[in-house]
């Protein structure tokens, strides 16, 4: 699979490729969370511009990704959804709602900047990164979506 | 009272007188143009004369006396039949009648025949023999099998589907294997003009025994004499082609290596227009066209055009669909941005009142507008204003929804604005939960909110 995966500021900008298998699928995902590690990222961008098409297996990489990335301090925003995906999205009932979205690359990158953590003074309306609760339940899921093999650390 | 001499006399006059009449009879039977012949019941030919002879191609009449009638006929069986026949004749001796008999000379050559006969009887009233009148009726009978032939070969064009189906290409196969059929020649095909009629192409060519083929072209100016001759006559009938003054261009490069010897072109008009031909070609012997043929190769030629036009007619009305199509989708496409107006108000500020009621199909259509003004115009927050819309209930609420939901996935945050005291008593009466959605009472106040968030300051100006 081609690098789709590079480091912005605080941000790992993931450009997801269109007509993904669902094995690269889980093979991108664990690259996400590999990388979030490495560069310490705060914000996971999921680019979906190049996506045309969508299913409920693309809904449900959306939802585990932004679990993980949770689990390691990192949130994750999706930019660049087409109409037509979002479109059908909505017919699946994939309403991504704890997830953040925006338009396009720059708005992504302007609201990353908006809501940095790694500042020594934050800003008061900044959205505090979500609390770490429920572990056990996070993981079972993550076991369910890559039984594969174990992940690396 | 008479002499002997007197009766010598008479008898020597009325001898003459006999004799006389029996020249005129003799002279009159052999010039005939029919053929006449005589036999005895037994089938014996005892006479016959020349017209008969040149009927049967016979080289003279002593070939024939002495044979029997049936000697000609092709089988056993058939000499048999006619045996039997004989005797039927003999022994019943029905009423004399006319028979048309196929048969053939004595080279082969097929002919038709119409024989009269009737019976010689001696004083007695015994039979002597029959006496028979032959004609040659093959021409006509050719002629007129050729005619029924055509005849139904033109009704069934008439009544063919095919060919006024308005498709080109079949109606022309139909009609080119319809001709070679029935003027029986090997290859039949009909060429049509380009627009500035500088060639003439293949459309469809029919070769008896191979099928169809298409394709081939000609430069008009290659064989002006043809091509001028197509212009100013009705049909082109070459019984030699390779003399024949507006075919023998042809004669080297066309004729000679396939092997045709006559032609029979008749152009195809339209509209007052000479738009291609129909072309008959014989392979094997010159043949002569007959006339009846020659108004048969004209008739093809009508069809095509009258198919030709069925095409046009055809393209003329898928033409008009397409355009009708076309003006129904633009007044649709107006229609769908009237009833779902996207209105950027300021940067990043979109406003979309909404009017009517909202049923599914509409809201997909709000969606769709919505979702493509934000990417159009970049926007970050959306009022949706139902002001307009007279019911709001859980259908309409949940429609709604949808639409705000795409948009947040657009990277748009949705404020809902227009809500009436009644609307806001009907959505807490039916129980609809719109806690989540970011609901105004009136434009005027959802717009602060809209400017507030994309971080826009209103101040009124130090007077």
């Amino acid at each position: 699979m081609e690098t789709v995966i590079q480091k912005l500021e605080g941000l790992l900008l993931v450009s997801v490729p269109r007509d993904l298998m669902d094995d690269e699928v889980l093979l991108l995902r664990r690259q996400v969370v590999q990388d979030v590690r490495r560069h310490h990222s705060r914000w996971v961008l999921l680019d979906f511009s190049s996506v045309d098409i969508c299913d409920s297996f693309f809904g449900r990489f959306i939802q585990s990704t932004a679990k993980m990335a949770e689990l390691m301090g990192a949130r994750v925003i999706v930019s660049g959804l087409q109409d037509a995906v979002i479109e059908t999205m909505i017919e699946l009932g994939m309403t991504l709602d704890n997830i953040e979205a925006v338009l396009d690359l720059d708005d992504a990158l302007a609201f990353s900047r908006e809501n940095r953590h790694d500042v020594i003074v934050e800003d008061e309306s900044a959205p505090t990164p979500p609390a770490r609760t429920d572990l056990a339940a996070l993981w079972n899921e993550v076991e369910r979506d890559a039984p594969a093999k174990p992940m690396e650390t | 009272m008479a002499t002997q001499d007197d009766l010598m006399r008479r008898i020597d006059e009325l001898e003459k007188a006999l004799g006389e009449s029996e020249r005129r009879y003799q002279s009159f039977v052999e010039n005939h143009p029919y053929g006449i012949h005589e036999n005895a019941p037994d089938g014996t030919i005892t006479y016959v004369n020349q017209a008969y002879c040149n009927i049967f191609e016979f080289d003279s009449p002593d070939q024939v006396v002495g044979t029997k009638i049936w000697d000609l006929m092709p089988t056993e069986e058939a000499k048999e039949w006619l045996r039997q026949h004989l005797s039927h004749l003999v022994n019943d001796q029905p009423e004399p009648a006319t028979d048309v008999n196929p048969g053939a000379t004595v080279k082969g050559k097929p002919i038709v025949v119409r024989i009269d006969w009737d019976y010689l009887r001696d004083a007695d009233g015994n039979i002597t023999g029959f006496i028979n009148v032959t004609a040659d009726v093959t021409t006509q009978k050719r002629a007129e099998a050729f005619l029924q032939e055509q005849s139904k070969t033109l009704g069934d064009l008439a009544k063919s589907e095919v060919v006024s189906s308005g498709e080109l290409k079949p109606a022309l196969g139909e009609v080119t294997e319809a001709s070679a059929r029935t003027l029986n020649v090997q290859r039949s095909s009909v060429w049509l003009y380009d627009e500035q009629q500088t060639k003439i192409t293949c459309a469809d060519l029919y070769e008896a025994g191979k099928g169809h083929s298409e394709g081939i072209e000609l430069i008009a100016a290659d064989y002006p004499g043809y091509f001028a001759a197509l212009k100013d006559k009705r049909i082109i009938t070459a019984n030699d082609a390779h003399t024949h003054p507006s075919t023998k261009e042809f004669s080297e490069s066309y004729l000679s290596p396939l092997g045709i010897s006559s032609m029979l072109d008749a152009p195809i008009w339209q509209a007052g227009k000479m738009v291609g031909v129909v072309c008959n070609e014989h392979v094997g012997p010159a043949r002569k066209w007959t006339l009846e043929e020659q108004g048969f190769a004209t008739s093809i030629a009508d069809f095509v055009s009258s198919a030709i036009s069925a095409q046009q007619r055809r393209q003329e009305a898928a033409e008009r669909a397409r355009l009708q199509q076309e003006v129904i989708e633009a007044q649709q496409r107006t229609l769908e941005e009237l009833s779902t107006p996207v209105i950027p108000i300021m940067d990043r500020i979109l406003v979309m009142p909404l009017i009517g009621s909202i049923d599914s199909l509409r809201a997909k259509d709000i969606t769709r507008a919505l979702l493509r003004g934000i990417r159009e115009q970049r926007a970050k927050v959306v009022i949706l204003d139902v002001t307009g819309v007279p019911i709001v209930d859980s259908g309409v609420a949940n429609h709604l929804n949808k639409t705000i939901q795409a948009a947040r996935l657009k990277g748009a945050r949705t404020i809902v604005t227009g809500i009436s005291d009644a609307v806001a008593e009907t959505i807490v009466d039916l129980g609809i939960d719109w806690s989540a959605i970011e609901t105004l009472s009136d434009l005027q106040t959802g717009l602060l909110a809209a400017l507030d968030s994309v971080g826009i300051v209103l101040a009124r100006k130090r007077s």
